[in-house]
């Protein structure tokens, strides 16, 4: 009984569980309040937790991991930032359209009262398509170069995030809350979200326990939409037939599935995954972070999910789950409990060391039916 | 042709490179003898650490990111050394002889790891890169001063423990660019420079009609000519055929009774030293040692350098080593001053050469994973065609 | 079997060999190539009084001209150097001049010179290097 569960956990994962119980165990010795780190690891998972799920459909498909899940995370950034320089042109247009229609429940008082949740919809709508076309291409990159895709693919995530960063400068953005103020151009490396859509999610729906304990509804509300949304496309026909793809190529094809197709879709899903997680994250987060910002943000997602017991070629949503929360319960854990039991902040060293070890035990892992 | 198709393909890279710089240069307004001077210092710095990613291709292993861990052991060779206060010739001998041990013991650990990951070399060399990086941190930054004893209190953070960010190598600083000192100037600079060396080893070329000086590591570029032969040297021996045989096929040099992954193992030992030896070399020039930084990009500005001289994932020569380690750097230097020339922000072409650096290794890994698969396509094709039998074995 | 065996212990023997031959090359390069700061001093101590003026020279280098109660530091390269010290007396005269080779013991770093006690030719003018 015991064994079969270590056997299905898997060691990395008892190992890391039991040392995040141990700091929440020892969490109330050392003066740190488990409610306020709990709470604050589940508001961290919630922000995580949609880039996280970005992993399965490539991993799934056969791609491997998505290293280069920057390229979602810059289509984000632009819908991010695109939100707040048309703002004002966006709601217009809504009020517009509400007047012009007159919808029965959308009266103009609604649609003032809720300006930041259009912000934040408008900032995902225009993102996505975006993410859809620089996915697309990205998928028809990775399908010539089967076998190398997750060195690739970490290669065209960084030189897309170094083009972004020319491309921040040069881009006729005039919004005054986000470019330089002294220049007149050019964005600026951090941008508030304050006033458009900071904690729309986070905050609605969300529950204050206490003064110490918050749970942040809205955007676990929206994690699991999202979790189930790509739960039940990996059910559909296409859905399966990625996984089919994934598992055996060469029998996907000889029974009339489409490889590259099959390949191209899970890439467009994963970067568009990618997209809207980083403005989930930013909500909550409160700043939109640019230039270097994303260049090392999908490490931390691949340990995730692979933390989460997802293997190089097969992760579900599950591993999205336990993974998301072992690995930013350790991250919110260790700087609290740790610190204030050696005096000195260790985090960012094992953060290194938990995280990329993680990867390498995937990486090094015998791979199971044959590939 | 497909030979001229191979041809482009093959040369691409340099020859796109020497546009840019045919149209950067002038706009940077550099002038010649400091841009010499420039390149001759970088091409001094660099090209060691550049030679040593040579053996794992010729193994078949691809770009060793694993570079970096022999980066970090050449550090922690120098920062013993400068805690102790060895300085000069002897001090960056006895750097290189403590990082060595410790370069091996990770190149023994990182060509276990890749022999597990066969087919995935390089993303399990990068990502190791970053696990040593924490491994690394977590030595130097909370076990040095601590468990380990450092002497030298200016080391230390004031806390008493942990290596400090900047640490000066003033004791061994261009130690051996300057062991034999040389230089190429006009008349008047060359007599200069003959009066304050007074007696002892120099050489001075004397140009008539040339103001500039232009300083020659000629030490360094001694080494790294040795460490060129020896390269030439290692390909005839019995452990380099059978690397190259391994990068043939690792199938095939198997069943020809190679131990192939101990062949591995040695490759990448050897690249991790070496990398050690250029990390030592490069901060000799550098003067500065960035405890936490310095590691940080040798990784990778040694490989885009590398693939900018042409090279590829499966085919690198010491050719490719010294074109790329020029056009790189002439690229290095002339792209900031060229983007603020251009359009006034030195920012932009600040970012643009790490664009360049990212943008150019994805390329050459693209080109070469397109290559593969387009001759694994052909060879199936052919395959399919030849024989029925395998076909009927498919069905079954 | 046996002929198997001795084979095993050269090959070993040949790597120890190389491995102590290595240590003893570190050891070697930290002997030769160890920094070492000398803090010349000219203060009065409980046997001899300071000079009023004395210009040492190390290895030939530099001189520096210490009048009575100053203090000075020179780097030296290695495990021994030359010294070279002119003492004056009130009026500016020479009365004497002392050139000897120092040796430092192999582990240690910093040391101070006391140069009354040197000037007195009193072997133990080799101080702890203040901190």
């Amino acid at each position: 009984m015991i064994k079969n569960f270590i056997a299905k956990a898997g060691w990395p994962r008892i190992i890391i569980g039991l040392f995040l119980l141990s700091l929440f165990i020892a969490a109330p010795f050392v003066g740190v309040r488990v409610d306020t780190s709990l709470s604050n690891t589940l508001v961290r998972f919630g922000m995580n937790g949609v880039m996280v799920l970005a992993m399965i459909p490539m991993v799934q498909a056969g791609c491997g991991l998505n290293f280069g899940l920057p390229l979602g995370i810059i289509a984000g950034l632009l819908g991010a930032t695109l939100s707040i320089e048309f703002n004002d042109k966006i709601l217009a247009l809504v009020l517009e359209c509400v007047t012009k229609y007159n919808f029965a429940f959308l009266s103009e008082q609604f649609v003032i009262a809720h300006r930041e949740a259009i912000g934040f919809a408008s900032a995902i709508i225009m993102a996505v398509p975006i993410a859809a076309i620089l996915g697309w291409f990205y998928g028809k990159l990775l399908n010539r170069v089967k076998g190398d895709e997750m060195m690739i693919a970490t290669y065209v995530g960084f030189s897309s995030v170094s083009f972004m960063c020319i491309a921040w400068l040069l881009l006729p953005y005039k919004h005054p809350t986000m470019v330089w103020g002294y220049a007149g151009q050019g964005l600026r490396t951090t941008i508030s979200v304050e006033g458009y859509w900071l904690h729309v999610l986070s905050d609605s729906l969300a529950i204050n326990v206490n003064e110490h304990l918050y749970i942040p509804t809205g955007m676990l509300i929206f994690f699991a939409m999202m979790a189930i949304l790509v739960w039940i496309f990996m059910k559909t026909k296409t859905g399966t037939a990625i996984t089919a793809v994934g598992s055996n190529p060469d029998f996907a094809r000889a029974s009339g599935v489409n490889v590259d197709k099959m390949r191209t879709i899970s890439v467009v899903l994963s970067t568009v995954l990618g997209a809207i997680g980083i403005i989930v994250y930013e909500q909550s987060f409160g700043f939109i972070q640019l230039y270097m910002g994303p260049f090392y943000m999908a490490l931390p997602a691949v340990a995730s999910v692979l933390l989460g017991g997802a293997s190089v070629n097969k992760a579900g949503i599950v591993n999205v789950i336990v993974g998301t929360f072992l690995f930013q319960g350790i991250l919110t854990m260790t700087p609290s409990v740790i610190n204030s039991v050696l005096q000195t902040d260790m985090s960012e060293v094992i953060r290194l060391i938990v995280s990329n070890g993680m990867i390498l035990y995937a990486l090094t892992r015998k791979v199971r039916n044959g590939r | 042709m497909r030979k001229l198709f191979d041809i482009i393909a093959g040369n691409a890279v340099p020859a796109i490179f020497i546009i840019i710089s045919a149209f950067a240069i002038p706009l940077s307004g550099y002038s010649a003898s400091y841009l010499i001077q420039e390149l001759l210092t970088r091409i001094g710095r660099n090209s060691f650490l550049i030679l040593s990613l040579l053996i794992p291709i010729m193994a078949g292993m691809g770009l060793n990111f694993g570079m970096v861990l022999g980066a970090m052991a050449g550090q922690i060779g120098l920062l013993f050394m400068s805690d102790w206060g060895v300085v000069g010739i002897p001090g960056m001998i006895l750097a290189i002889l403590l990082g060595t041990p410790i370069a091996i013991i990770l190149g023994i650990f990182c060509g276990n790891i890749l022999n597990r990951a066969k087919g995935r070399e390089m993303v399990t060399s990068y990502i190791l890169g970053f696990f040593i990086n924490g491994v690394y941190q977590l030595f130097v930054l909370y076990l040095m001063g601590w468990v380990i004893p450092v002497t030298n209190p200016s080391l230390l953070l004031s806390r008493g423990y942990g290596v400090r960010n900047a640490v000066s190598l003033l004791g061994i600083r261009g130690v051996l660019d300057n062991l034999i000192p040389t230089i190429v100037a006009g008349a008047d600079r060359a007599k200069n420079f003959i009066n304050m060396q007074g007696s002892g080893t120099f050489m001075a070329l004397q140009i008539p009609c040339f103001d500039g000086e232009v300083r020659i590591p000629l030490a360094t570029f001694l080494l790294i000519a040795l460490f060129c032969l020896f390269i030439i040297w290692f390909r005839k021996t019995k452990l380099g055929q059978d690397m190259r045989a391994i990068g043939q096929d690792q199938a095939v040099a198997d069943s020809a009774g190679i131990a192939v992954n101990r062949t591995r193992v040695i490759a990448i030992v050897i690249s991790t030293v070496l990398a050690c030896i250029g990390q030592v070399i490069y901060l000799q020039n550098m003067g500065t040692l960035n405890t936490y930084n310095s590691h940080d990009q040798t990784g990778m500005f040694s490989i885009a350098a590398l693939l900018i001289g042409g090279a590829s994932v499966s085919k690198a020569s010491i050719t490719n080593v010294f074109v790329g380690v020029i056009l790189f750097h002439l690229m290095f230097i002339v792209a900031p001053v060229a983007g603020k020339n251009l359009i006034g922000d030195a920012q932009i072409g600040e970012y643009f050469r790490v664009f360049v650096s990212y943008g150019i290794i994805a390329l050459a890994l693209v080109l070469h994973a397109w290559k593969r698969n387009r001759e694994a396509e052909v060879s199936r094709r052919s395959l399919r065609g030849n024989s029925n039998d395998n076909n009927n074995r498919e069905g079954e | 079997m046996f002929v198997r065996f001795v084979k095993f212990l050269i090959r070993w023997i040949e790597r120890l060999v190389l491995l102590a031959a290595l240590i003893l090359l570190g050891a070697w390069l930290f002997y030769i190539g160890r920094e070492h700061q000398i803090f010349l001093d000219n203060r009065t101590n409980e046997e001899f009084r300071a000079l009023s003026q004395v210009n040492v020279s190390i290895n030939g280098g530099e001189v520096s001209e210490l009048t009575s109660r100053e203090r000075d530091m020179k780097k030296i390269v290695g495990p021994k150097f030359t010294l070279k010290a002119e003492i004056f007396d009130d009026r500016g005269d020479i009365t004497k001049t002392i050139e000897r080779e120092i040796k430092l013991c192999p582990l240690s770093k910093d040391i101070m010179i006391n140069l009354p006690t040197l000037a007195a030719e009193n072997e133990n003018f080799i101080l702890a290097a203040p901190r």
